[in-house]
């Protein structure tokens, strides 16, 4: 009975080796990059992996995709210990925690290996790709009221909290942006309100906007909490009101299009977000960049990026480049999007 | 097999000749371990590496201390289900206090202290009111103590701690590839095998797990045994938390999720009973580095975090059960045991 356990254990042990003894990715000079997403299972993540290994393979690299198994940052330090490991040649990872994963990207970069931060910034990575600048935002928060109020007429800011840092930062960009062109003069910002990130609170400021301003036409929410709750309350008292910002596809589907409350809307594509980070790699481990602010490179993908200084007021403590203008919206591809995330 | 836990209690350590030996639960833990090793030289070249597999070893040893102080409770018939959420509490205080002062000595003794307490509250609880079972009155202190966490943190973490070398150095330190923390943890577990094995302190534990009331009736203090048990749980905490906070540099109110589950399955694989009264520390040290060095083995071929949960999963529940095959095939052949 003895051999016969010891038998059936080394016999469990021999199956799992055969099924499993393929072998790493490297050891052929071939290029292998990883991505390190936030979390398994959350679409938005997943797309920018999807676009981080289609980037890859267009430029003939192995791509790796990892979720950590929980959303910490102590998860993605195992996973990020393991990369290293594997002698990996670019890491890119949207960071759990400001701080954490900083000792174990010192050790990644002191092992050779390129690391670029998406989505969210943190100490000891190389670079940051921003989905999004903070002027180019505002900018196309300011053109959807010019363009929905007709050029002339009053609106208003539904944000999330009062202490929002990157609300902040887009909203003072807005009124910098109206007070250079004269072309935003026939503009009334009439109030800036704040619904907290929660839909109740951000529904009750809508119906406040609403009965304090009779001839208001454009609520602008660069929240994704604040443009559901506003859309769908105009929806429900059936106002003329339009409601402009940032929305997710997936929550927005029902009130984005013509004749809808939100005729189009803004966000970041995470493919695009995806497909940058592993270019930004490519320019590093192709010394097309150092990383330093002031440097330009040109992508595979064949655009130019400008290297920007950190902005630690808005969490980004490394240099960046912006992946370009936010990813608009509408009628014709919102259903598409709403599957996506 | 209630011949079995008599004999047990008189002597923790099973008899000697060559037959029983080959057939000790440590002795198949070992095969198995032999056979993660394998298996991670096959999956990848660098499984060996010093450098990368102390890494490895490090960052599950964290989660491993826990294992030594949760044998103990298990040894006991019980279960503490807060040590996720005292290292959490811990470490967070541990973070306080370094932001109010400045002194990273003084966050250690900090959450050195706060496991204490957590673990002495635990244990005071169990021994005011007996009737109730650990498993609730430790899933009410796990809520309690993560949400004080969560209400002190909110959204926010708590760094700072990496620029203080001497505390950075605790976990990152080294003594040629071997880091010093690993070399704590084989003194730590060293002294829980000491204390369990060869001490009057250990035998009491066995004999309270064994039967309760038979323990009472010897003679032995069951209710100044249990507190000191789920006291020494809390102190494992507090220095878990120590060592994550050395680590990461950063304390989140979302440290120490799962480390319960983790420590239990190690325990168990190590086969402690969870009806208490039996098990060795030498199992439990085997079982931790069988899942610490197989989840190592496949994170450097990306299995995804699913499928690692898959097998970890299937391999707890095929050698456990695997446990109750040996028990009865030695039944079996052996009724004069």
């Amino acid at each position: 009975m003895k051999k016969i356990l010891a038998l059936l254990l080394a016999l469990v042990l021999v199956l799992t080796l055969a099924a499993c003894g393929n072998g790493g990715p490297d050891d052929d000079g071939d290029l292998t990059f990883a991505i390190v997403t936030k979390s398994a299972g959350n679409p938005f993540m997943e797309r920018m992996a999807s676009g981080f290994e289609a980037a890859s393979e267009r430029m003939g690299i192995s791509a790796v995709v990892q979720h950590p198994s929980l959303i910490t940052a102590e998860a993605q330090i195992e996973v990020i210990n393991a990369l290293i490991a594997q002698e990996v040649d670019g890491i890119a990872v949207a960071a759990n925690d400001a701080e954490a994963l900083a000792t174990v990207l010192q050790s990644a970069r002191d092992a050779g290996i390129a690391v670029v931060t998406l989505d969210s910034d943190t100490a000891g990575s190389q670079m940051f790709v921003n989905q999004a600048g903070v002027r180019e935002v505002a900018q196309v928060l300011v053109d959807s009221v010019y363009d929905m109020t007709g050029g002339s007429g009053q609106f208003a800011v539904l944000s999330a909290t009062a202490l929002a840092t990157n609300q902040n930062a887009w909203i003072a960009a807005m009124g910098e942006i109206i007070d250079e062109d004269t072309r935003y003069a026939g503009l009334e910002w009439v109030a800036t309100v704040f619904g907290d990130d929660e839909w109740q609170a951000s529904t009750d400021e809508t119906s406040s906007l609403l009965a304090s301003f009779p001839d208001l036409e454009v609520i602008v929410a660069p929240t994704t909490v604040g443009i559901l709750a506003a859309a769908q309350y105009v929806q429900l008292v059936g106002s003329d009101v339009l409601v402009a910002g940032l929305g997710l596809p997936s929550e927005m589907v029902d009130v984005v299009g013509p004749d809808l409350p939100t005729p189009y809307m803004y966000l970041w594509n995470p493919v695009e977000l995806g497909e940058v980070a592993a270019y930004a790699l490519y320019a590093f481990v192709n010394g097309d960049t150092t990383g330093a602010a002031g440097e330009s490179f040109v992508s595979q993908g064949g655009v130019t990026f400008n290297v920007i200084p950190a902005a630690p007021d808005l969490g980004i403590v490394n240099t960046q480049i912006i992946v370009g203008l936010p990813f608009r919206f509408d009628g014709d591809n919102i259903e598409e999007w709403a599957e996506v995330f | 097999m209630s011949e079995v836990r008599p004999k047990r209690i008189l002597d923790a350590t099973p008899p000697g000749d060559l037959k029983t030996r080959v057939m000790r639960w440590e002795f198949l833990l070992l095969a198995l371990l032999l056979g993660v090793i394998v298996l991670g030289v096959n999956l990848h070249h660098n499984f060996l590496a010093p450098n990368h597999l102390f890494n490895g070893i490090s960052v599950f040893l964290v989660r491993g201390l826990i294992a030594l102080s949760m044998a103990y409770c298990l040894l006991l018939g019980e279960i503490d289900l807060s040590v996720g959420a005292i290292v959490v509490l811990a470490a967070t205080l541990l973070g306080v206090v370094f932001n109010a002062t400045g002194s990273a000595l003084l966050g250690l003794l900090t959450a050195l202290a706060v496991g204490l307490l957590c673990g002495a509250l635990n244990g005071l609880i169990l021994v005011k009111f007996r009737e109730l079972p650990a498993m609730i009155v430790t899933l009410g202190t796990m809520i309690l103590f993560r949400g004080l966490s969560e209400r002190i943190l909110g959204p926010a973490n708590i760094g700072g701690m990496r620029e203080v070398t001497w505390f950075a150095n605790l976990y990152h330190g080294r003594l040629g590839p071997v880091p010093y923390f690993v070399i704590f943890f084989f003194v730590l577990a060293g002294i829980f095998w000491f204390v369990m094995h060869k001490t009057t302190f250990g035998r009491h534990m066995f004999a309270i797990g064994a039967n309760r009331t038979a323990a009472e009736y010897a003679g032995i203090n069951v209710g100044k045994t249990r507190l000191i048990v789920f006291s020494i749980s809390g102190l494992i905490c507090g220095i878990s938390a120590v060592f994550f906070s050395s680590w990461v540099g950063s304390v989140r109110s979302d440290v120490g999720l799962g480390y319960e589950i983790e420590a239990i399955a190690m325990c168990v694989l190590g086969g402690m009973s969870t009806a208490g009264g039996k098990g060795t520390l030498p199992g439990v040290l085997i079982a931790v580095f069988i899942i610490g060095l197989l989840r190592y083995a496949l994170s450097l071929v990306n299995v995804n975090p699913e499928t690692v949960r898959i097998i970890l999963g299937a391999l707890l529940i095929t050698v456990v059960t695997m446990q109750n095959v040996r028990r009865f095939v030695r039944k079996k052949t052996a009724p004069a045991n």
